[in-house]
């Protein structure tokens, strides 16, 4: 069953109740939540992902609870908590999906360190997934976008999970988030776009959810080995290029794009060493971010898929 | 990744004979003449060229004072022992004593 198959008081019971378990990537989320708006902004942008039977024992046990507004005419407020642990400051309640999503994020990067953790937008084509590493701002969520509108898959908008021992990327396709000029612009790359509410003035500007394609979802048990590292940086001037970089340039850049590198230590060397010694590394300024997706798209083609072996490891 | 750091007191002793600590563990990959380095005993990741990767390989596989260090390294590239690029290893085993890749064996 999915979540976008329960009706609306089914979805409300289980926030309401002992959570709403949900299978996001290789995570199993329980979700307990009494806040209406964001009950509905979740299960919009979450519909196609899998409800879990109670029986799964879940990674991460979440509440968004109602904070104390402290005087009544400011607006009413929000906390997060992953077990007993509230990591950030009260928000505003009509933006608790984001905060959710920054929770989430919190979440993995924190605990989840049986995978190397990159910051990163993942997609794939014929088995081969790019990695489209940078920080917030560097633009990775609207190329991820631009490329979904190409045909390639969505793996993930916000981390590259690395399963170190074999060397597979494992999709957690959560919703992208756009900001600003790209919630706009993204419509018209990718038709069949299905963004949730604008949410105004978060800690990053507006920003909207895209939907994750069904098809995305469907496949997230399906695992691609990384083929491509490309690190696009946005900017209003600049020349709108792909630029081979050298290895070693790459695993550092790489690296510095790591949450978890000191914590796996040497087998996170190894790991990073071996996706840095069979990917080609590229850097990609951009100011057009139709001929940044052009620009990646080309590398698919270039490099046919057959030529790839697909060996599980 | 590791940075420049200050140097150690005996680094620029003529006489002292430098090796890589065994607790160091170090592991290492080769992109097209480049090295990276991960030093287990510090969870650092350093990033050299390939002098600087040939000097610490060269004192991974055998301890050695400066000077012997020099005569290796001018056998290995075909140079000879005053060559510019060679002047370099002094301030190299200054910096990777400091970054703790190397110390000083003590009797």
């Amino acid at each position: 069953m999915k979540i976008g198959d329960l009706t609306s008081d089914q979805l409300y019971q289980r926030f309401g109740g002992a959570g709403l378990r949900a299978r996001i990537g290789p995570f199993v989320f329980r979700l307990r939540s009494s806040i209406g708006s964001f009950v509905e902004d979740f299960g919009f942008a979450y519909a196609d992902f899998p409800v879990c039977d109670e029986s799964e024992v879940s990674d991460f046990r979440i509440r968004l609870v109602p904070a104390p507004r402290w005087r009544p005419w400011r607006e009413a407020m929000a906390r997060f908590c992953a077990e007993e642990i509230s990591p950030f400051e009260t928000f505003p309640r009509r933006i608790a999906l984001p905060w959710a999503e920054w929770g989430f994020n919190w979440c993995i990067y924190t605990y989840a360190h049986q995978f190397l953790i990159f910051h990163s937008a993942v997609v794939e084509r014929g088995g081969r997934a790019a990695i489209l590493a940078g920080p917030s701002g560097s633009g990775k969520s609207t190329l991820c976008a631009a490329l979904l509108g190409r045909g390639w898959r969505l793996l993930s908008d916000e981390f590259a999970l690395l399963d170190p021992e074999h060397g597979w990327l494992l999709p957690i396709p959560r919703p992208v988030a756009l900001k600003d000029a790209s919630i706009e612009l993204i419509p018209t790359l990718l038709p069949q776009a299905r963004l949730g509410p604008v949410f105004a003035a978060t800690r990053k500007g507006r920003i909207a959810h895209l939907r994750p394609p069904t098809e995305a979802v469907e496949r997230q048990a399906e695992p691609a080995k990384p083929a491509w590292v490309v690190f696009p940086t946005h900017a209003d001037n600049a020349v709108t290029k792909l630029e081979p970089l050298r290895k070693a340039a790459g695993f550092v850049r790489l690296e510095s794009n790591c949450f978890n590198y000191r914590e796996l230590g040497r087998s996170a060397f190894e790991a990073l060493g071996n996706v840095i010694e069979k990917a080609s590394c590229f850097a990609l300024p951009f100011t057009d971010v139709e001929t940044a997706a052009e620009l990646v798209d080309g590398l698919a083609e270039v490099q046919p898929a057959a030529a790839v072996p697909l060996d599980a490891a | 990744m590791g940075d420049g750091a200050c140097t150690s007191g005996q680094a620029g002793e003529e006489g002292a004979i430098w090796t890589v600590p065994p607790a160091n563990g170090l592991e290492w990959r080769e992109f097209d003449d480049e090295f990276l380095v991960y030093n287990s005993a510090s969870g650092q990741t350093h990033h050299l060229n390939l002098l600087a990767g040939e000097v610490l390989r060269s004192l991974e596989d055998e301890a050695a004072r400066m000077h012997e260090l020099v005569r290796r390294l001018a056998d290995q590239f075909e140079i000879a022992e005053d060559s510019p690029s060679l002047q370099a290893i002094d301030q190299l085993i200054h910096e990777f004593d400091a970054l703790g890749l190397i110390a000083p064996l003590t009797s």
